[in-house]
């Protein structure tokens, strides 16, 4: 198990350098215009933060990456390869998560596309479908909440939805 | 007698109340911050007395600091960044059923806090405004560097982790229009960063949406998860006597911490909860429901309040918006805030000091009846909660610049929050860093300008070389400890991390 979460710390500390090089290297250069600046002269401009920032995490990263194998090899040797392999990834939990983060972003964009009351009507809702929940008074609490809501940010802080 | 006489009328009585009620309610929704509170406040102070209506004000931003913690606590989502720390322990203790313990530690750390900042305030004012004027802009970027490296030490198993989420943060407060110069960051066209990632969308993101996630995915895997609010088994004269340490440190680094024009809440916080776990005698207990966890950092953002009054009274200097929108009421009043003020205007600016103890006396009631109340809901089933955050998200998102991006934000950062938790990444250090990145890179540049591109100032201004020197044993203290370790054998020194 823990063999494990080294592997996955150690893919996940490569994902970061990989996209701390790209930063670096295209990033930076494309996204920050520094031919207007005036505080040049004095060795720092407007990329010197995100250079700083990249840095430290590509050099954090390679070391997270490092301590992570050598902790790897070490779990591995130690641990008992036939409860390694009966560990599961958990997909099925890992699918609903991810249906969940669909759902979200089906709200956000109904939401841009036809307001809070028609998106709240359908969304929210959903995803107590989709948590397979049939008890009606869930879905009679999550719409009242739906109105206190709307009641408050509307009628009372004054932001127009 | 006269002063008793000018601060107890109906009108001020109410106003105070009022404030805190729209603050504690209005702090306590994720995505709409203690700003906003005070700011949709305002127009109500046109037609009123000066001091009705600074109490008005008043109330909300002490009230709005306390109430950020309540969301922090019950669904581990900080209404305000201030509220990021007490989310360490205060989101455990109500997972193990402690929910209304935890509320009411919280409610007595934030008087505290707000209590011990106005007596400061009210004896010490004028003298501390001189302490403020001596930090400089590389003190400002040593204390921001401390800062931050407070947070990388106690967030998390790893100190590597907590580095890679301080400097993503970094990174991502220099999105928008550079603060010097003026060129643009990062941006990709869009007008809706030229002022970068709003701070509430990037928390409404990292804590909420990626809790819907992680609350779908541990239900699927039978992972039993209700949200129980429960009454408060501890007292409020058990916590102030077995913790009086703790709230006093805490109280005091908020005052002070407040006193520093631009840091704020969350900094105080996490030096707070740092201290606390310090001096601690069960530090391993940190993270996992310590009632200390969350005494600390709720009295060191309260202690805030009066701190961050000391230059916006004395010199005319608002520490952030919110007291910029205190100084624009004041103005509006005919009071102008300055050093003749405590001569001009004696009655008035001693009315206000007196007041704000009332103020955070209201705070413990109306907390209180507010704490009784929402035991009441008892038991929340996740399967109600989820999609309840859900629309908390989506109109708080919504409700910071009344933008859609804003929203698609709050997405983004979610997906990054769940990954980052999935993966055993703190989030509170990505937070804290998109905070405290553009006012450290604002300093940083103004100090080279002044020193004309030499780092030596940061070395020969006392203030930032302690900071500086302080920074680096917090984040470099688990390997000295493993180096002591194996050049002492006998030497029993705490494993802090990675």
């Amino acid at each position: 198990m823990e063999a494990k979460r080294c592997l996955q710390t150690m893919f996940f500390s490569a994902v970061i350098m990989a996209a701390s090089l790209f930063i670096l290297f295209y990033g930076i250069p494309t996204q920050i215009d520094i031919s207007a600046s005036w505080t040049s002269a004095v060795n720092v401009d407007a990329r010197t933060m995100p250079y700083f920032a990249t840095v430290v995490l590509l050099i954090a990263s390679a070391l997270e990456l490092v301590v992570n194998a050598c902790s790897f090899v070490r779990h591995r040797q130690n641990e008992n390869a036939a409860t390694e392999q009966t560990e599961g990834v958990g997909w099925k939990a890992e699918l609903k998560a991810f249906l969940m983060l669909l759902l979200c972003l089906f709200y956000a964009l109904l939401f841009s596309k036809v307001g809070y009351i028609g998106s709240s009507a359908i969304a929210p809702p959903l995803a107590l479908v989709l948590l397979g929940d049939k008890n009606i008074k869930h879905y009679l609490t999550v719409y009242a909440v739906a109105a206190v809501m709307y009641v408050v940010f509307k009628f009372i802080l004054g932001i127009s939805i | 007698m006269e002063y008793l006489a000018q601060i107890f009328t109906i009108q001020n009585i109410l106003m105070m109340n009022v404030g805190v009620a729209a603050g504690i309610i209005i702090g306590a929704l994720p995505g709409l911050s203690v700003v906003l509170a005070v700011t949709v406040l305002l127009p109500f102070t046109y037609g009123m007395e000066p001091l009705s209506a600074i109490y008005l004000l008043l109330g909300a931003y002490c009230a709005g600091n306390y109430g950020g913690s309540i969301t922090a606590i019950l669904i581990n989502t900080p209404g305000t960044p201030a509220a990021s720390a007490t989310t360490l322990d205060g989101s455990p203790l109500a997972k193990a059923g402690r929910s209304g313990d935890a509320l009411r530690c919280s409610l007595v750390a934030s008087v505290t806090g707000g209590l011990v900042s106005s007596a400061i305030l009210l004896f010490a004012a004028p003298a501390l405004a001189l302490i403020a004027l001596k930090i400089g802009p590389a003190d400002y970027f040593a204390l921001c560097i401390f800062g931050l490296s407070v947070v990388v030490s106690i967030c998390g198993e790893s100190i590597l982790k907590g580095v890679i989420m301080a400097a993503t943060g970094l990174l991502m407060s220099t999105v928008g229009i550079d603060s010097i110069d003026g060129i643009s960051r990062f941006r990709f066209g869009r007008f809706e960063l030229l002022g970068g990632f709003e701070i509430a969308a990037v928390m409404l993101g990292a804590f909420a949406v990626s809790e819907i996630l992680m609350k779908t995915a541990n239900r699927d895997r039978g992972v039993k998860e209700e949200l129980s609010i429960t009454k408060a088994t501890i007292k409020m004269g058990e916590i102030v006597r077995k913790h009086w340490k703790t709230l006093t440190r805490s109280s005091l680094i908020g005052t002070f911490v407040g006193i520093v024009p631009g840091t704020g809440g969350p900094l105080a916080a996490f030096l707070s909860y740092n201290l606390a776990r310090s001096f601690s005698k069960e530090p391993k207990t940190f993270g996992k429901g310590n009632i200390d966890g969350i005494l600390a950092p709720e009295a060191g953002n309260n202690g805030v309040t009066g701190g961050a009054l000391v230059p916006m009274l004395t010199l005319g200097l608002p520490g952030d918006t919110c007291m910029a929108v205190l100084l624009g009421a004041l103005t509006m009043q005919g009071i102008t805030p300055g050093p003749q003020l405590f001569t001009k205007e004696r009655m008035w600016v001693y009315c206000l000091m007196l007041g704000l103890f009332l103020i955070n006396l209201f705070m413990l009631v109306q907390g209180n009846i507010m704490g009784n109340l929402m035991t009441k809901v008892a038991k929340v089933p996740p399967e109600v909660l989820i999609p309840c955050i859900m629309i908390f998200c989506m109109l708080g998102g919504y409700a910071i610049r009344n933008y859609y991006f804003d929203v698609f934000i709050v997405m983004l950062f979610g997906i990054f929050g769940y990954i980052f938790r999935k993966f055993h990444y703190p989030i509170p250090p990505l937070a804290i860093g998109i905070v405290l990145g553009n006012l450290a890179e604002t300093n940083l540049r103004r100090a080279m300008v002044l020193s004309g591109g030499s780092v030596s100032i940061f070395f020969t201004s006392p203030i930032s070389l302690v900071f500086i020197i302080i920074s680096a044993i917090f984040l470099f203290r688990p390997f000295l400890g493993r180096i002591l370790k194996k050049l002492l054998p006998g030497h029993n020194v705490e494993n802090g991390g990675t």
